[in-house]
């Protein structure tokens, strides 16, 4: 598979904040990449760039062959991107909202108005279309401005979060819609604070964080790194015996709070952790043995929670 | 591009008429001024006073309408509209006419309504279709140079309150210090100065030999040099800053 | 219910420490004053007004008469951010938000005043004394108050406050001209004058020239319109505060 989207050593700095720190990195055609990191991470920031609101300073990217500094035009043609903020007209009903961004994209009248028709049906708004966005719940926002950045069908994606904060039948939805997408070949990225949507729907997850790429790799290579086949989770509530059973076990990135998760791959290794504990006079609150998760392979990464 | 701009000037022009506030404020405020200065100043200036307010009143809808205009625009930001257009291949230049287009479009509106209700106490145009035409060309003029002003002060300004007080208050001193108010004869010697070179009063100057009450050629001229130069300058610089801005 | 005022008027004043604060309570009171000196000393000073004692009070008045579009604009956005409603929820008597609001109002419209009182006395703008002084500011904060508290009965009720905020600059426009706030009575058409005599910024700005000159005040026709204004948009606004 050939790269669509490819960035090399990709730089952003904000006064004295580095947002992004030369990040490289290349999406197959027809993939679904999640993008996964900590807030403050440089996620914003770098689908900013990539959606040619941002100009980073220093290095270079290209989207469907076309270079990000040199041809912006050329790169607008090839994406549509979807945020956090249902970026569409409050005062416009939903079907003029997809009419106009229709007609922007040069679409003809007729044409326009069927391409509306169409996704408001596809999304489950057709009853609402010709009511103003402004009487719109969260999640019917949400849908149409997906619905917006699909009028005129583009290569790549960008999908910044799309279901914070959408109810779990809505978030279900857009899912159905995702896959749909990455069915007809679209190149999707998303960013997401959910690591189960990431689970879900991306074929490849890349971890960033101050910048940088950390991690990268298909979910369960991720979960592979921090222990296989199976993690073993010690909850301690007391915070001073928390703190002498990660020194003990020698763990330092899992933070202030929240269970103590290390490897435990067969018999022995669990075995280890125990008599580890035993050693140090330390009885947990709780200790179980567990499949990993993605949370626990971005704990390992971040020393943070998502 | 002229296409884009169309269809954004019409986005502008719906969200105007859909928002009851606006166009009451828009319509009625110019229609209250007028009748409420008239009294006074018709009493303190002149008879005729009508001839000379009511081109104020058609042009002051443009200087006070930058204020909104801005307000427009930070409305688009928070919505994340500027944003999802900016990722669209749609040229800046095109975006920022149909900014301009719009706004003037909601400007020439309002002077027409405001110059037919200025016939009830006396206003009249006595030369011909021409300088009816001319009339509101002038105001078209006029308006597109506000719109640039404004754009370009919300494209760079730091934020919304700053923009709007940025944008209001110069309005107001131009209201004051314009011809259009009072007879330039009338101010104090040392302000003259500054009341004639007052885009305002160039422009009120043009509208009052456009309805036959005096030279036409003058202050014509001086009121497109302040379009082509201050409006031209700030419609460059904003299709600049539109790119550049990220929000 | 004092000290829960207290609390709020204290976070009013900070919140309201802004630079569109600042633009409206200073730098366009200033604006108006200059503008008005400029465009009508000439003019009045050739009909025989004493054009230094004329003009402060009645850019006071303007100022005063833009403190309800304030009072509007933050009701509007302490309901839109849901403040309001977190207030009604709390053991709070909900009246004293509204009273607090008005508090504010107070100090604010203090503001203004000093400034051009500041201004007026460069061109010669003097008070007979300090009672005269301090009647006048009270008078002038009394007048704007009446008025703010209809403010607050159209902020609270109206479906979109921050745009009916800015609408109720409006009625202000013929209240003030159509008085004698910037021109004396002669000014006006014989036809205009009974309204021109009853306006409530005609009564209040008399008042308020008169106090500041020393001269005989006729207290009834202001007490009467502040008075009666405070009465009938204070219980309105009660009401409204009340069910809202």
């Amino acid at each position: 598979m050939t790269a669509i989207v490819e960035l090399r050593h990709l730089s952003k700095s904000f006064g004295t904040t580095v947002a992004l720190d030369g990040l490289s990195l290349a999406i197959p055609e027809g993939s679904v990449v999640g993008l996964l990191g900590p807030n403050g991470a440089g996620k914003t920031t770098l689908i900013n760039c990539l959606t040619t609101l941002l100009r980073p300073d220093s290095g270079s990217a290209t989207i469907a062959g076309h270079d990000l500094l040199t041809e912006p035009d050329k790169v607008r043609a090839h994406i549509a991107v979807t945020g956090q903020f249902a970026a569409i007209d409050e005062t416009l009903t939903g079907r003029e909202n997809l009419v106009f961004f229709g007609r922007l994209l040069r679409l003809g009248k007729d044409e326009a108005k069927d391409r509306a028709g169409g996704l408001l049906e596809r999304f489950g708004l057709s009853a609402e279309a010709d009511k103003p966005v402004k009487t719109y719940s969260g999640g019917m926002r949400r849908k149409l401005d997906l619905a917006a950045s699909l009028v005129v069908p583009r290569p790549v994606l960008f999908l910044d979060e799309p279901t914070t904060g959408l109810d779990p039948v809505s978030r279900e939805t857009l899912w159905d819609t995702v896959r749909d997408l990455r069915s007809t070949g679209v190149t999707i990225l998303l960013t997401t604070q959910y690591l189960e949507e990431a689970d879900q729907l991306a074929d490849r997850i890349v971890v960033i964080d101050h910048g940088k790429v950390v991690a990268e790799g298909t979910a369960q290579e991720l979960k592979d790194r921090v222990g296989g086949g199976a993690v073993c989770e010690i909850r301690i509530a007391d915070p001073g015996v928390r703190e002498k059973a990660m020194a003990v076990l020698g763990r330092s990135a899992e933070g202030e709070d929240g269970p103590i998760v290390l490897p435990a791959e067969g018999v022995e290794a669990l075995a280890g952790i125990v008599k580890t504990l035993e050693a140090a006079k330390i009885e947990p609150d709780d200790l179980a043995l567990r499949k990993p998760t993605l949370d626990d392979v971005f704990r390992s990464l971040t020393g943070r929670p998502e | 591009m002229t296409s884009t701009a169309l269809l954004l000037s019409g986005r502008t022009m719906k969200r105007f008429l859909r928002t009851p506030p606006l166009i009451i404020i828009a319509f009625v405020f110019p229609v209250v001024l007028m009748f409420t200065i008239l009294p006074l100043y018709g009493g303190l200036i002149e008879d005729d006073y009508i001839q000379r307010l009511a081109p104020l009143i058609v042009l002051s809808t443009a200087t006070f309408g930058m204020a909104p205009s801005a307000a427009g625009l930070y409305a688009d930001f928070r919505a994340g509209i500027f944003n999802r257009l900016r990722t669209m291949p749609i040229s800046a230049a095109s975006t920022v006419a149909g900014r301009i287009v719009g706004e003037v479009l909601r400007i020439v509106a309002v002077a027409v309504v405001a110059i037919a209700v200025a016939h009830i106490p006396g206003f009249r145009f006595t030369a011909g279709p021409a300088g009816v035409l001319g009339f509101f060309c002038v105001v078209a003029v006029f308006g597109a140079m506000c719109t640039s002003v404004s754009l370009l002060v919300a494209l760079t300004g730091p934020d919304e309150d700053t923009v709007q007080s940025a944008l209001g208050t110069p309005a107001t001193l131009a209201f004051f210090l314009s011809s259009g108010f009072i007879p330039v004869t009338a101010f104090p010697g040392w302000i003259q100065p500054v009341v004639r070179v007052n885009p305002l009063s160039t422009a009120s100057e043009a509208l009052i030999g456009l309805t036959g009450g005096g030279p036409v050629a003058a202050p014509l001229l001086q009121t497109l040099a302040w379009a082509v130069g201050l409006g031209g300058l700030c419609a460059l610089l904003s299709v600049r800053a539109y790119r550049r801005r990220a929000r | 219910m004092i000290h829960d005022t207290g609390v709020l008027i204290g976070r009013n004043l900070r919140l309201s420490l802004t630079t569109r604060s600042f633009f409206q309570l200073v730098v366009s009171p200033l604006v108006f004053f200059a503008g008005f000196a400029i465009v009508l000393d000439r003019l009045l000073t050739l009909r025989g007004v004493d054009f230094g004692q004329f003009l402060p009070p009645a850019i006071v008045m303007m100022a005063m008469g833009l403190a309800p579009v304030s009072t509007a604009f933050f009701i509007g956005r302490e309901r839109q951010s849901g403040m309001l409603d977190r207030c009604r929820t709390m053991p709070i008597n909900s009246l004293s938000v509204l009273i607090a609001r008005l508090g504010t109002d107070a100090v604010r419209s203090l503001i203004p005043i000093v400034v051009l009182v500041a201004a007026g006395h460069v061109i010669g703008f003097r008070f007979a004394g300090v009672p005269s002084a301090v009647g006048f500011a009270l008078l002038a904060v009394a007048f704007a108050l009446s008025f703010c508290l209809g403010a607050a009965v159209v902020a609270i009720r109206s479906p979109d406050p921050e745009s009916s905020a800015s609408a109720l600059f409006l009625p202000m426009l013929p209240l003030i001209n159509l008085s004698t706030v910037f021109a004396p009575m002669s000014v006006f058409p014989d036809w205009l004058e009974p309204v021109i005599r009853i306006n409530p910024y005609s009564v209040v700005v008399d008042a308020l020239r008169a106090l500041a000159a020393g001269q005989p005040v006729s207290w009834w026709p202001p007490l009467a319109w502040i008075v009666g204004l405070s009465l009938f948009f204070g219980l309105a606004a009660v009401r409204a505060f009340r069910r809202a």
